[in-house]
């Protein structure tokens, strides 16, 4: 089923979500970038259930989601709250994981997103096997978008 | 002109309240479908709601539905401000009562022809 979802899909995708919302224009690149996670590293995700199950998971550096929630919040990066960062991250998520699950010839149904904020974690989806994954990079900051497929 | 924004999400109910009151819309809000009830019997009919669609407690179609069982809302446009884009989810809003459909993501723009179309943005 994902086959129908290329790569170009995916960097078309998160383009539109953060230059549309958040003013950031996140460059898509084949390296396989590292992220910075000395400053804050959080992980965002949102699971597509239907017959077959993915979750669309955000590896994100925080300088990155800061600068996009000031825009999207309306305040100083500084500025913003634990929550806050955290919202806006979980709603890139849900809008990243919204626009897989339209790619998706089958029906299935989008659940609320999950949000981790941290320095020094490991994030794993159990059962999760990584299908496709985009590196990206802006100027404050890089992310990885990863969809995963969890088999029983 | 009166508008109630719905969204668990806090971002995404400050990207829409900028956008709203800067047309000249007084905002209220809610988290889920069932504060949006409780806000509606507070402060009465507003002239739009934009409503997500994934919302813990109530989710927006069940509030799309519980609007239109009463009355006193039968003025108020409803806008369905979410990822679900399937042409089943779609039939779903539009059957239950939603007025209308806004995908995100958005611009400023595409919610200012949203509310064009209902006719909200002259008076606005």
């Amino acid at each position: 089923v994902i086959t129908a979802i290329s790569m170009a899909d995916i960097a078309a995708l998160t383009h539109d979500i953060w230059a549309t919302m958040a003013g950031t224009d996140l460059v898509p690149t084949d390296q396989n970038v590292t992220l910075d996670k000395s400053r804050g590293y959080i992980v965002a995700s949102v699971q597509i259930v239907g017959d077959t199950h993915y979750v669309v998971r955000l590896d994100l550096e925080a300088d990155l989601v800061r600068e996009a929630a000031g825009i999207l919040l309306g305040v100083s990066p500084s500025e913003l709250s634990h929550e806050e960062l955290s919202d806006a991250a979980g709603e890139l998520a849900n809008m990243s994981g919204g626009s897989v699950k339209a790619l998706l010839p089958d029906h299935c149904s989008l659940a609320l997103p999950s949000v981790v904020i941290g320095t020094d974690y490991e994030f794993a989806v159990p059962s999760g096997h990584c299908i496709m994954e985009s590196s990206f990079i802006a100027s404050a900051g890089k992310m990885k978008l990863s969809i995963l497929e969890r088999r029983k | 002109m009166k508008a109630i924004i719905v969204d668990d999400s806090t971002t995404m109910r400050a990207v829409l309240r900028r956008i709203l009151i800067s047309r000249g819309f007084e905002v209220c809000e809610a988290k889920h479908g069932l504060d949006a009830l409780d806000v509606l019997s507070q402060v009465g009919a507003t002239d739009i709601a934009l409503v997500d669609w994934n919302m813990p407690q109530m989710n927006g179609l069940e509030l799309v539905v519980r609007i239109r069982e009463n009355n006193a809302y039968d003025a108020m446009r409803i806008i369905m401000v979410t990822t679900e884009t399937g042409i089943k989810e779609v039939q779903s809003a539009l059957s239950a009562g939603a007025t209308d459909y806004l995908t995100k993501p958005f611009t400023s723009m595409q919610v200012d022809e949203k509310l064009a179309i209902l006719g909200l943005m002259a008076s606005a």
